[in-house]
């Protein structure tokens, strides 16, 4: 099975002690897989350096093979991403900032924006300034544009942030549609524990600027009543070391 | 390069999207209408031709290349980063499959197009507001001249712009980067007049090098090594600006 | 080999930098020719103030309306450091075509000077302990002179690279630069069209024959040329400049104005200076004493006058007599005459004889003499055009450069020569 990521010895630490140190991850292709941590944990900080936001201390972190540091363009060519937050032009409408992220893949035409569109529910929206969203509207179009070139790769922070319960749900089903008819592989990351549960196929639990564990989520089912319960778990036995 | 047509792009339609590009514009006519109207009102009232119809662009260029010129494409390069730095855009088009060197030449080249198009806009307007006024005083080398001199001026701005460009990676506000520009920019003109034999170091010096080009015997090595040390100039400046863009964590 | 990306952007900067840096201090070394030209006009002043023997300038400006001379004067200068002797005549010439010449000698014991409306010599003579001012002062040396060069460097910019400087054979140089329309900045353009513009009002209000036409329209610098030729030993020796100004006057009639000014040093070093030889010619003393001679000498008088009724009356007589006037020294007498009836309202009168030292250097110097009270009071003479001599009385000093006066009412100071038929 080919690899889908890869984070080597990754460290990246700031000035004020926070950040992620020597971090090793394998991710594969058809993975959903959930990042699992507190506030302040190093999650965005993790997908930052993945998205090349953010240059490591040390370590590398490869996508389908390309570094992201010595050979970032290949590296992003199947890959969508969302990190913080999802950020548009404001002064332009959702369409036209979908065409323009569509400019940096070829094969994405007016028809594929309009699909997008469709399955965030922004068709009727389409003309309107991304000014004037709200926050789960902003969310929606970001979702847009990361799924925009059918990415193989879709790196998602938060994606559930300012969502209603209708757009969680919906969320979750096109997880799950795009896993069932491409193939994607999912790199998520979330605070919300049931969610992850229910979405993810394999969890990964970082604490403290390190990654504690990872295993897929029927195992974990299977010796845990809950997901909680391991999270609590394994946090309990990380902070007491 | 990969994905540096999508950038280039994605920044000329950022660019024409924004208010300040109409400023810029609107700002340019009323120089030039302000400049006919004061050359006009002189030649009445005290008789003197202060720009004929091919000077008058000349007129104009002077004023132009030391305030509204600079000072926009100060506001431009500040926005392009300093402004999508703060807001948060900039990781928009930096998680896309292109490099920073692709994000950063676009921005760049943008900037220049911007200082271009200006200058051009500006030419025509003063070029027809001469003949309009001054129908008397035409000629082709006049025009070839004006030409010459508009695009001769591009240069020193591009260089100071690249400054800009610097101050905006190297500071977090764009306010504190504007007031910096500003500094910089009286700072040059100031030691310019202080220590006039040592001009060649202050790039603000050069905004009126047009003068060497429309001069009667043309003074072929001044303008290679004006070309030259802007071109230093600006390589250096372009390659800092440059490494601090990639360096930095979003 | 392949570089990697920081390599590459090392090597990037570290070439720029050297470019920029490189190529700025070349043209720095390097200078413009005006920079050149600058320090060539430096030194030519500072050698002229000390350091040359002697040499002649010879100065040539011509003022010309489309090509016909308007006004023509050329002034030729010998200077002679070691006599400290200046020789210097001028010749103007106006568009009507009358000529003047003016001629004059100094040197450390004499000064002759000679107009061309009469033909005679005016000799004055110096005391010898005098300490003379310099006979030439470099004007770069003057007082705010390098602020002036700073500022004009500043508003020269780029047209600096306008003089082009060429070298010579014999090791000397050539430098010339012109402007021509386009290339005069506006600022420059506005300021000297409108001087000159003045300057041509001015002169044709002043000298009627000197036919200035009436531009009122469409004025502009249409041309400035100029060229400057330095010899081997870093002198300038040949400068010329011309200025065309144009404009149109009320019928609309195109003017060229062009003013040329010719400068030329020469005869460096044997440059000889003769005092003209005066036997034989109309010659007339001007003794040095604050403007004083000898045909001063003669009774003077003014009217004391006072208003009554609302009418002017003449209520007596101020009278003064020059009784001598040698060199440095002038002596007299002065009283008052009131009439009858009017003694009581005029108060005291003054009565005294005086001696008056003038001294050239200090314009400020006054005599004393006593008043009917038996102080000593100060008072001050000027000899005054048309026979007459300006006094005033009862000065208070106040410093060496000013003073108060304190006239009586109706007193304006000027006696008139009394002649006797």
């Amino acid at each position: 099975m080919h690899k889908a990521i890869e984070i080597t010895e990754l460290t990246k630490v700031y000035s004020n002690g926070r950040g992620i140190s020597n971090m090793n991850l394998t991710i594969d292709q058809g993975d959903i897989f959930g990042f699992l941590g507190p506030n302040g944990a190093g999650k965005t900080t993790a997908m930052k350096v993945m998205a090349g936001l953010m240059r490591p201390d040390r370590g590398d972190v490869k996508i389908f093979g390309a570094s992201v540091i010595d050979d970032y363009v290949n590296a992003m060519k199947h890959v969508g991403c969302i990190i913080e937050t999802a950020e548009s032009y404001p002064y332009l409408s959702a369409n036209e900032n979908l065409k323009l992220f569509a400019r940096f893949y070829p094969h994405v035409d007016q028809k594929r924006i309009d699909e997008c569109l469709e399955i965030t529910g922004l068709l009727k929206y389409k003309n309107e300034k991304s000014r004037k969203f709200s926050l789960g509207m902003k969310q929606r179009l970001g979702v847009a544009a990361a799924i925009l070139s059918k990415p193989k790769l879709l790196i998602l922070d938060e994606p559930l942030n300012g969502l209603d319960v209708e757009g969680i749900i919906e969320m979750r089903k096109l997880i799950k549609q795009l896993v069932h008819e491409s193939g994607t592989t999912f790199f998520i990351s979330s605070h919300l524990i049931h969610d992850v549960e229910l979405t993810c196929t394999r969890i990964g639990v970082v604490y403290g600027g390190q990654l504690i564990n990872v295993d897929y989520t029927h195992n974990i089912l299977s010796n845990y009543s809950s997901l909680e319960n391991y999270f609590i778990s394994e946090v309990d036995r990380n902070g007491r070391v | 390069m990969a994905g540096f047509k999508a950038a280039f792009i994605i920044e000329a339609i950022k660019l024409l999207k924004k208010k300040k590009i109409i400023a810029a514009a609107i700002l340019s006519i009323f120089a030039v209408v302000i400049g006919q109207i004061a050359v006009t009102a002189i030649k009445h009232g005290l008789g003197l031709r202060v720009a004929g119809s091919t000077e008058f662009p000349f007129l104009v260029l002077s004023i132009f290349s030391y305030t509204i010129l600079p000072l926009f494409a100060t506001f431009v390069a500040i926005d392009m980063f300093s402004g999508e730095f703060s807001s948060n855009t900039m990781k928009i088009t930096l998680t896309r499959p292109v490099s920073r060197f692709g994000v950063f030449s676009a921005k760049v080249l943008n900037l220049a197009l911007f200082i271009c198009s200006n200058l051009v806009f500006v030419m025509i307007l003063s070029l027809l507001a001469g003949f309009l006024f001054n129908m008397s005083s035409v000629s082709l080398l006049g025009f070839v001249r004006v030409v010459l001199s508009y695009m001769a001026t591009f240069f020193p701005v591009f260089v100071f712009s690249l400054l800009v460009v610097l101050l905006s990676n190297l500071l977090r506000g764009g306010l504190a980067v504007f007031f910096l520009a500003i500094i910089a920019f009286i700072a040059f003109n100031f030691l310019d007049i202080v220590f006039s034999s040592y001009s060649s170091f202050f790039i603000t010096s050069m905004f009126d090098w047009y003068t060497l080009w429309i001069s009667e015997s043309i003074n072929v090595y001044k303008i290679l090594r004006q070309v030259l040390i802007m071109l230093g100039c600006g390589i250096m400046l372009f390659t800092a600006g440059y490494y601090l863009f990639d360096r930095k964590d979003i | 080999m392949k570089l990697s990306k920081k390599g590459i952007t090392a090597l990037s900067f570290t070439l720029g930098a050297c470019l920029f840096v490189s190529t700025a201090f070349a043209d720095t070394l390097l200078g413009s020719g005006y920079d050149q030209l600058k320090g060539s006009a430096k030194n030519t002043a500072s050698q002229m103030e000390k350091g040359l023997d002697s040499y002649t300038i010879e100065a040539l400006y011509a003022l010309k309306d489309n090509g016909q001379t308007l006004y023509e004067e050329s002034n030729t200068n010998k200077f002679d450091a070691q006599k400290q002797a200046s020789e210097n005549t001028s010749v103007t010439q106006v568009s009507s075509g009358n000529t003047t010449t003016n001629y004059s000698y100094t040197d450390q014991k004499h000064s002759i000077w000679k107009n061309g409306t009469d033909d005679k010599y005016y000799v004055t003579e110096f005391p010898e302990d005098e300490v003379r001012g310099k006979m030439f002062a470099s004007p770069f040396n003057a007082k705010g002179a390098p602020e002036i060069e700073k500022i004009v460097d500043a508003l020269v910019g780029n047209l600096k690279d306008y003089v082009q400087a060429e070298e010579r054979a014999d090791g000397g140089r050539v430098y010339s630069g012109s402007l021509s329309e386009a290339q005069v900045p506006a600022v420059v353009n506005a300021v000297s069209s409108f001087g000159i513009k003045q300057m041509i009002n001015e002169q044709g209000r002043m000298q009627r024959d000197a036919k200035m036409p009436e531009i009122e329209s469409d004025i502009f610098v249409k041309k400035v040329v100029g060229t400057a030729a330095e010899n081997k030993s870093g002198l300038l020796e040949n400068v010329t400049g011309e200025v065309i100004l144009s404009g149109k006057d009320k019928n609309g009639t195109q003017h060229d104005l062009t003013l040329n000014i010719v400068l030329k040093l020469s005869n460096i070093g044997n440059t000889k200076i003769t005092m003209p030889d005066l036997t034989g010619a109309n010659v007339e003393n001007v003794t040095d004493s604050g403007g004083f001679s000898s045909k001063f000498v003669g009774k003077y008088k003014n009217n004391i006058i006072t208003e009554k009724d609302g009418k002017f009356i003449k209520i007596g007589e101020r009278n003064l007599e020059i009784t001598s006037m040698d060199k440095d020294k002038v002596t007299g007498k002065y009283h008052e005459t009131v009439k009858p009836g009017f003694e009581a309202e005029y108060g005291d009168k003054y009565n005294f004889t005086f001696e008056y030292n003038p001294k050239r250097s200090n314009s400020m110097s006054t005599f004393t003499y006593t008043n009917s009270k038996g102080e000593q009071e100060n008072g001050q003479l000027y000899p005054g055009g048309s026979g007459k001599i300006y006094l005033e009385l009862n000065i208070k000093m106040i410093d060496s450069n000013s003073y108060q006066s304190n006239n009586q009412q109706y007193y304006d100071g000027e006696f008139s020569r009394v002649f006797e038929d």
